[in-house]
C-alpha cells in the first residue's frame, strides 16, 4: 500500500480491480497543516481518463509492473518514443506521458512501464537538471531564500525558484514534488 | 420531491472551537433552513457546549463514542476537515450507498477551483468520495451565509437602541460616538500585548472587547484604551458584537466569515502551518479582496495583516505608523469591507451547494 502523497506521474495502482495509471499528480497544501492530491488517472484496461481528489493520508495499492531503462528518443505526432539500450522503441502517447512532458528531453534517461507487454507510463529520474530561461530579476537584498518567484523551464513550464535564481543559471529539480532543490554549479 | 432527508455530520474537536463551529453553523442552516433531517456526531461533547446552544434548532447532538452505535447512514454524511469515519459508519455507508463529502477548509488560493467537488473513487470501500472545498468565488463551495443574516444585520445596524441593549445585557459598554470600538479575537500567535501598547496614545478613546474570558467587574486600563473581557458568546451573539463595533479581529475560518459577512474592517489571524504555508493562503485572500478597497486603504490593510501575522514589531516606529496610518484609513476600510461583503452575499452559500451536489450525486446512483 502506498500514501497518496507518495504516489507519482508513471505509478500504477488498483481500482475498482482495475489498474491505473497516474499520469499526473498534483500536491496542493489544505487546512491545519493537512495537504491534497489531485490526480489524473488513465485506466489501463479500457483507456478511459478520470480525475481524482484525495488527501495525503489516503492509501492506494499499488502494483509493481515489469519496468525497463529507456532515454527519450523523439516525438513523432502525439506519439512520443523511448529506446532502450538494444535498441527496441516504445511509443507512447501524450496523455500517457502528460505528468512528466514538461522536464522531456532528448536522451533524458527514464523507467517504462509494462502492463501484459504493452508500454503504458513512464517515470522521469527523482532529480533532473534544467535551466531557467526567463525569471524576473531579483528584488535586491532579498537572499533569504524564502521569497519564491516563477522561472520559466525550456519546456515552458514555470516552477517556483528562490528570489536571487537569474536567467541562465541551471537548477535541479525534485520531479516527484515539482519543486525546486538547489543552484547547480 | 426532496431527494436528501437526512444529512450525518462527524465532527473531530481538535484544538479550540473551530471545527465545532463550523459543523454547528452548518447543522443548525441544514435543519432549520433547508428542513432536513441532521444528525452531528461530535467527538468532545464538553467542548461542543460552548458552541451548541441549549435550543438545538431540531438538530440530533451525539457523542461520536469510540464504540459508536450506528446502525443505518443517512443520505448524505459529512466528513469535517477529514476527520476519519470510523469503520462502522463507512460500512453502513456503503450498505445505503450514501454521499460522502469530505469538508475542507476554507482557502482563497487558486488551486482550490481545480479540486473542489470532484467525485473520486475512493480505492478501499468502493464509494465514491468527495472533497468540498469552501471558497469565495464561483466553481468554490462558497461560504456559510444563513438566508437571513444580512437582513438582520442591516435592521440592527438601523436599531441604536437594540444595539446599546444588546451591549449592556452582555457585559459591553453602550455605543459612544467618541470611541473606537475593537472586538479582539486571536491566537497566541497575534502580538496583542505590543498592539495594546500602541494603542495608549492614540487621539480617541478606544475600548477592546475580548470574548471567550472570565467576564471581569473592573475595567483593564492601558492609557487611553480600556479593556473589557467579556464572556464566550454564542454564535448569533458574536455578530451582534462584530456589527457593533468599529474594527474587528477575527482568527481560523468561522468568526473569519463572519466578520467579512458583517461589512466591518477586520484583521485575520491566520492558523500557522509548517513551512509559511498560512502566508501563502493569506496572500492569496488579501490578493481577491484587493480589488474590492481604494488603493490606499488596501496597503494599508495588507500591512496591517502582516504585522498581525508574521510577529511584526509593532512597538517600531514603523509599526506605529501602520497601525496609526489604519486606524485613520477607517472610513475608506470600512467601505471596501462592505463592498467585499456586498460581493460574497452574491455568491450561493455553502449549505445551498452542497445540497445541489449531492441532489446530482443520489440521482446518479
Amino acid at each position: 500500500m502506498k500514501f497518496a502523497q507518495d504516489l507519482k506521474a508513471g505509478n500504477v495502482v488498483v481500482m475498482d480491480g482495475a489498474p491505473i495509471v497516474i499520469q499526473k499528480a498534483e500536491y496542493n497544501k489544505s487546512g491545519r497543516n493537512a495537504a491534497v492530491m489531485k490526480f489524473k488517472f488513465r485506466n489501463v484496461l479500457t483507456g478511459t481518463n478520470s480525475e481524482g481528489i484525495y488527501k495525503t493520508d489516503e492509501k492506494f495499492e499499488d502494483i509493481i509492473l515489469e519496468t525497463k531503462e529507456v532515454t527519450y528518443s523523439y516525438a513523432d505526432g502525439d506519439m512520443y518514443v523511448f529506446m532502450d539500450a538494444e535498441y527496441n522503441q516504445y511509443e507512447l502517447s501524450k496523455d500517457d506521458i502528460e505528468g512528466i512532458l514538461k522536464y522531456l528531453e532528448e536522451q533524458m534517461p527514464c523507467e517504462v512501464k509494462f502492463f501484459e507487454g504493452k508500454p503504458i507510463s513512464v517515470t522521469p529520474p527523482v532529480k533532473i537538471v534544467r535551466e531557467v530561461i526567463y525569471t524576473e530579476p531579483a528584488v535586491r537584498g532579498d537572499t533569504s531564500g524564502k521569497v519564491m518567484k516563477p522561472a520559466k523551464l525550456p519546456s515552458g513550464y514555470e516552477i517556483s525558484v528562490p528570489a536571487f535564481v537569474e536567467i541562465g543559471e541551471k537548477i535541479e529539480i525534485d520531479t516527484r514534488t515539482d519543486e525546486y532543490v538547489s543552484r547547480v554549479k | 420531491m426532496n431527494l436528501i432527508k437526512s444529512i450525518d455530520i462527524f465532527c473531530a474537536v481538535v484544538d479550540h472551537f473551530g471545527d465545532i463551529g463550523v459543523c454547528w453553523r452548518l447543522s443548525r442552516q441544514l435543519a432549520v433552513e433547508h428542513k432536513i433531517s441532521v444528525r452531528l456526531f461530535v467527538d468532545d461533547l464538553e467542548s461542543a457546549k460552548a458552541i451548541i446552544p441549549e435550543d438545538r434548532c431540531g438538530v440530533e447532538v451525539s457523542y461520536w463514542a469510540k464504540c459508536l452505535d450506528y446502525q443505518a447512514a443517512a443520505d448524505v454524511v459529512i466528513e469535517a476537515f477529514g476527520c476519519h469515519l470510523p469503520d462502522q459508519v463507512v460500512a453502513a455507508m456503503c450498505a445505503k450507498r450514501s454521499v460522502w463529502i469530505d469538508l475542507e477548509y476554507l482557502s482563497a488560493e487558486d488551486w482550490v477551483k481545480t479540486c473542489h467537488a470532484i467525485p473520486s473513487y475512493h480505492p478501499s470501500t468502493g464509494l465514491t468520495k468527495t472533497l468540498f472545498f469552501p471558497g469565495f468565488e464561483m466553481g468554490t463551495g462558497g461560504v456559510i451565509r444563513e438566508n437571513d443574516v444580512i437582513l438582520y444585520r442591516n435592521a440592527f445596524l438601523g436599531d441604536r437602541k437594540g444595539q446599546d441593549f444588546w451591549r449592556t445585557s452582555h457585559s459591553v459598554p453602550e455605543i459612544s460616538d467618541n470611541c473606537l470600538d475593537i472586538s479582539l479575537f486571536s491566537y497566541q500567535t497575534a502580538p496583542v500585548g505590543q498592539f495594546i501598547e500602541s494603542l495608549k496614545n492614540f487621539d480617541q478613546p478606544v475600548r477592546i472587547f475580548r470574548p471567550g474570558r472570565e467576564a471581569r467587574q473592573s475595567v483593564e486600563r492601558v492609557g487611553s484604551v480600556e479593556i473589557y473581557d467579556i464572556p464566550f458568546l454564542s454564535q448569533v451573539d458574536y455578530d451582534y458584537l462584530l456589527w457593533t463595533c468599529d474594527l474587528n479581529f477575527v482568527r481560523g475560518e468561522d468568526s473569519f466569515v463572519r466578520a467579512q459577512l458583517a461589512g466591518k474592517p477586520f484583521v485575520w489571524n491566520i492558523y500557522v502551518q509548517d513551512e509559511g504555508a498560512h502566508l501563502v493562503k493569506l496572500s492569496a485572500f488579501l490578493q481577491k479582496i484587493s480589488c474590492f478597497y481604494d488603493e490606499i486603504s488596501f496597503e494599508r490593510l495588507a500591512n496591517l495583516h502582516d504585522l498581525w501575522n508574521e510577529g511584526g514589531q509593532i512597538l517600531t516606529k514603523q509599526g506605529q505608523d501602520t497601525w496609526v496610518k489604519a486606524l485613520h484609513s477607517l472610513p475608506g476600510l470600512k467601505s471596501g469591507a462592505r463592498n467585499w461583503s456586498d460581493y460574497l452575499c452574491d455568491q450561493v452559500d455553502l449549505s445551498t451547494q452542497l445540497l445541489e451536489f449531492a441532489k446530482v450525486q443520489i440521482t446518479r446512483t
